[in-house]
């Protein structure tokens, strides 16, 4: 298919993961109402839990090379189970397309362009985005390393810049809060942004990498994602404490505190571009897993035609889907880290466990070794 | 399916006009006849009755038997060779002389091989090789009863000396440039890289110019992929006539909608000398000092040929100054509009109440203040440049001190858009490569901020990241190192030169080692060195 023709360098692939946890990490707002002051605790415990899901990704990638999900759900579920599969994935990865698309219109909204409606502020964005997928995966991940090393200047700036009103004490005491909330927490940052590095399953084909070192570019990615998580939110209680929790976006009051020799103020514009910068990667990437699914899932030559129409979908779906702000929070913390739940982690390993079964992986190497002894 | 029978439809009209240009009686293709009157009267009546046109018609040969003619023009051609080197062996000789009438059909080849003093004779047939000698400088030679004739190399017209260039003055670093005269441009460049690989490949582009133009490139360096793709792209050039380099550059761009440029050039032999040995390709083109490279990347822009002369501390603060400035020329009014149209709690309280007393009284909005500011910048910038000089000095002094002092005291504009406009303009001169995308793009960005204000400014610049990324130059992505993906060692800064083992590997290909260890000057000192102190 001509759709996977382009290929990004590990060192894309690797930065990319990290890039795309780190712009999840402003959604801090979920998790840090339940755990409070040991919200930095619960990322480090989530990053862990994660590993063995991470690994169940990387074994579905290293045994089926050159496949993506769909893929996948073709070879293992058969033609009928599998598409039904990959279609309810094509509505995951369009609702989270939606959902992101969703946060950064009501931050920029809420943050910097006070009297602009929503619909613009998310339709000119989408179609940024949208001229990135049209270009190819190339050139939507081809800055992952320099937001990475952008953002993590700015968080390094600001903590040194806020380290005055940083108070050691706000972490005291750890894990003060009821186990119950420390392990609903552990499952929303595992399941919103750690368990999202699902979408890399689809666009593994295209990544120039052999699949031994996969693992050596897969972890190191995710933990400096993790670490980065851990940091901004350590911040931010370290600098707020218990106000945490009534702050929609954490970061943005935290840099509120930042000036430099009483003179530059308001230094939260740094993180409302900052932020729009992440964003445009996040969203980019998954608009553009997104039309790769569906392209596949239609099997179409190319994805291109489909991403002006989708885009449209995706603005009318990203302003219907949740009434009020309210309501966003309450799903993003109840409902949606058990729905994503399936997708992230028992689809992936149900299908391994499915593959290992049937066989799989050794069934396609044979199949390859006898096209190769008949060639 | 529009873009099928756009296709179908350009190649259909095209095979026409190629039929036609078939159709067309072809003079140039006869073949010399060996009566010398003919040939010369068919001669003069191509070339038409030229005033710089010079037939001279001789007898030479043993009692000066035989008829002959020198065809050249005049301004082309060295007189001092012609008469000292062509017309008086071949009436003096003696060596003619001594051959019988029965002989005489050798005389043509005695004449090349024995009576002119030239390093460069090729025997020619038809009339129109003869033409194309003629024009170019060489002096032709017939005779009368042979169907051939002698070109002989004879050029020799007044051409620039090697100077100092203009657009790229350093304060430390070779000081030539490249003048209008093709050979001493690629003798320039053969000077610098004595290497027996240095291969440059000759093409003529143009019906009507017939342009020379060379390929210069190291072989076993420069990726032989890339260099088969400039000469296809050189070949495929249908045009009947290149002026300048920038014709060409204009005809093989891989993106010629980008208002980027995807093809470098320099005036200068060290820079161009030292991006071949980098494994580029370029391009010499006959009649103008600017010489093309390829393919370029986005860096480039930002890379003086200073910055490797000097030490690297400094090179690498004025690279990121260099980056920093193109920020500013690209954004400064941008910013100063989205910020005092929209967000006025990000700027400083004391800065915000100085320029808010300083818009007081200013009637038109930020955005338009901006707009006029840029406009006046460029008409100024442009009348500066095309005035003769003495005039052009004293319209800047006008220009200044209207735009400065004028518009202020007179309340057109503020004083705080003056200086943000005057920090555009001198911060667009950093980095000069570039200033036509730069123009250009601020005022996109300038639209962008005054309609979304920092949301369209973030927005833009993204944007225009994007369309970086989707650049390609003869198949090397534009901005690769720009997005830390290779050649890191000089992009942002410069590392020390003995860091740069490694030719840039997303050009250079095969020989890509520069040198073998990553190894620091050697600290010795040699025994006598110490004892001199001493003494």
């Amino acid at each position: 298919m001509k759709t996977q023709k382009a290929s990004i360098t590990p060192l894309q692939f690797m930065f990319s993961i990290t890039c795309f946890l780190r712009s999840s990490s402003l959604l801090s707002s979920f998790f840090a109402p339940i755990s409070k002051t040991d919200s930095w605790l619960v990322v480090l415990i989530a990053s862990v839990v994660c590993l063995p899901f991470l690994w169940a990704f990387i074994m579905l990638m290293k045994a089926f090379p050159g496949k993506n999900l769909i893929e996948i759900n073709d070879a293992v579920f058969g033609r009928i189970a599998g598409k039904i599969i990959s279609a309810i994935y094509l509505w995951f990865f369009l609702t989270l397309t939606s959902l992101n698309l969703r946060d950064l219109g009501g931050f920029v909204g809420k943050s910097i362009m006070l009297k602009t409606p929503q619909i613009v502020i998310i339709t000119v964005f989408i179609l940024l985005c949208a001229w990135a997928v049209s270009l190819g995966l190339d050139i939507v991940t081809r800055y992952s390393v320099v937001f990475v090393i952008l953002s993590s200047i700015i968080l390094v700036v600001t903590i040194a810049a806020t380290s005055n009103h940083m108070r050691l004490s706000n972490f005291l005491p750890i894990l003060r809060q009821p186990m119950k909330n420390i392990i609903q927490s552990t499952n929303i940052v595992s399941t919103i942004p750690f368990g999202e590095l699902v979408i890399f399953l689809m666009i593994m084909p295209q990544v120039n990498i052999k699949p031994k070192k996969l693992g050596r570019y897969f972890l190191p990615g995710f933990f400096l994602g993790a670490f980065l998580i851990t940091l901004v939110v350590a911040r931010d209680i370290a600098i707020l404490g218990n106000t945490i929790t009534i702050f929609a976006q954490p970061s943005f009051e935290t840099l509120r505190m930042v000036s430099f020799f009483e003179v530059l103020t308001h230094m939260e514009i740094l993180f409302a571009i900052l932020l729009i910068i992440l964003f445009f990667f996040k969203i980019s990437l998954l608009f553009y897993v997104s039309m790769l699914a569906m392209s596949y899932l239609f099997r179409l030559d190319s994805y291109k035609p489909l991403i002006l129409p989708s885009a449209a979908i995706i603005v009318v779906y990203s302003l219907i889907i949740f009434k009020s702000k309210t309501k966003h929070l309450e799903v993003g913390r109840e409902t949606a880290p058990f729905m994503w739940f399936i997708f992230e982690f028992l689809l992936p390993l149900l299908t391994l466990i499915i593959a290992y079964i049937r066989k799989l992986p050794q069934k396609e190497k044979d199949a390859r070794s006898k096209e190769a002894a008949s060639a | 399916m529009y873009t099928f029978l756009n296709k179908k439809l350009r190649y259909m009209l095209r095979q026409k006009e190629d039929e036609a240009q078939k159709k067309q009686p072809d003079n140039e293709e006869k073949l010399i006849t060996g009566n010398l009157t003919a040939d010369l009267e068919l001669i003069r009546e191509m070339m038409g009755t030229s005033s710089d046109i010079k037939v001279h018609e001789f007898k030479y040969g043993e009692n000066s038997s035989q008829k002959g003619a020198l065809l050249f023009i005049d301004g082309l051609v060295n007189n001092d060779v012609v008469t000292q080197s062509i017309l008086k062996p071949l009436i003096l000789s003696k060596s003619l002389n001594n051959y019988q009438a029965g002989e005489m059909k050798n005389t043509l080849d005695i004449v090349k091989q024995t009576v002119i003093y030239s390093g460069d004779i090729v025997e020619r047939h038809t009339i129109g090789e003869l033409i194309e000698g003629c024009l170019s400088g060489d002096t032709v030679f017939l005779s009368e009863g042979f169907d051939k004739a002698l070109v002989i190399s004879s050029k020799g017209w007044d051409k620039r000396e090697v100077s100092e260039p203009q657009t790229e003055p350093v304060v430390r670093g070779p000081r030539e440039g490249f003048t209008e005269n093709f050979r001493t441009n690629t003798a320039l460049i053969r000077r610098r890289i004595k290497s027996p690989h240095l291969r440059m490949d000759h093409l003529t582009i143009g019906k009507k110019t017939d342009t020379n133009v060379c390929v210069v490139y190291l072989e076993g360096v420069a990726n032989p992929d890339i260099v088969d793709t400039v000469k296809v792209r050189l070949k495929t050039i249908s045009t009947d006539s290149i002026i300048d380099s920038g014709y060409i550059e204009q005809y093989i761009e891989d993106h010629p909608y980008s208002i980027f440029q995807t093809i470098g050039y320099s005036e200068k032999p060290d820079v161009i000398a030292s991006r071949i040995l980098e494994g580029r390709i370029a391009v010499v083109v006959d009649g103008t000092p600017f010489v093309l490279t390829m393919p370029m990347l986005f860096v480039e822009s930002f890379q003086t040929a200073e910055d490797y002369y000097i030490k690297p501390y400094f090179a690498s603060m004025t690279r990121l100054m260099r980056f920093f400035a193109f920020f500013l020329t690209v954004s400064a009014p941008a910013i100063f509009v989205a910020l005092t149209t929209y967000h006025q709690e990000f700027i400083p309280t004391t800065l915000l109440l100085t320029i808010a007393a300083a818009r007081e009284g200013t009637p038109f909005p930020a955005f338009l203040e901006a707009l006029i500011m840029v406009f006046a910048f460029e008409i100024l910038r442009e009348a500066g440049l095309r005035l003769p000089r003495p005039v052009g000095q004293a319209i800047s002094i006008v220009g200044a001190l209207v735009m400065g002092e004028a518009a202020v005291s007179a309340g057109i504009v503020g004083a705080p858009m003056v200086i943000t406009i005057a920090i555009t303009a001198v911060a667009g001169f950093v980095v000069p490569d570039q200033n036509d995308a730069a123009s250009i793009l601020r005022l996109i960005l300038l639209f962008l901020a005054s309609v979304l204000g920092a949301y369209g400014l973030v927005l833009g610049f993204l944007g225009i990241l994007i369309h970086l990324a989707s650049l390609k130059s003869f198949g090397v992505p534009y901005n690769s190192s720009l997005a830390f993906l290779k050649n890191m060692q000089d992009s942002y800064i410069r590392m020390p030169l003995w860091t740069m083992t490694k030719r840039p590997e997303s050009i250079a290909k095969g020989d890509i080692q520069r040198k073998q260890y990553n190894t620091p000057p050697s600290s010795e000192i040699v025994n006598n060195a110490g004892s001199m102190e001493d003494n």
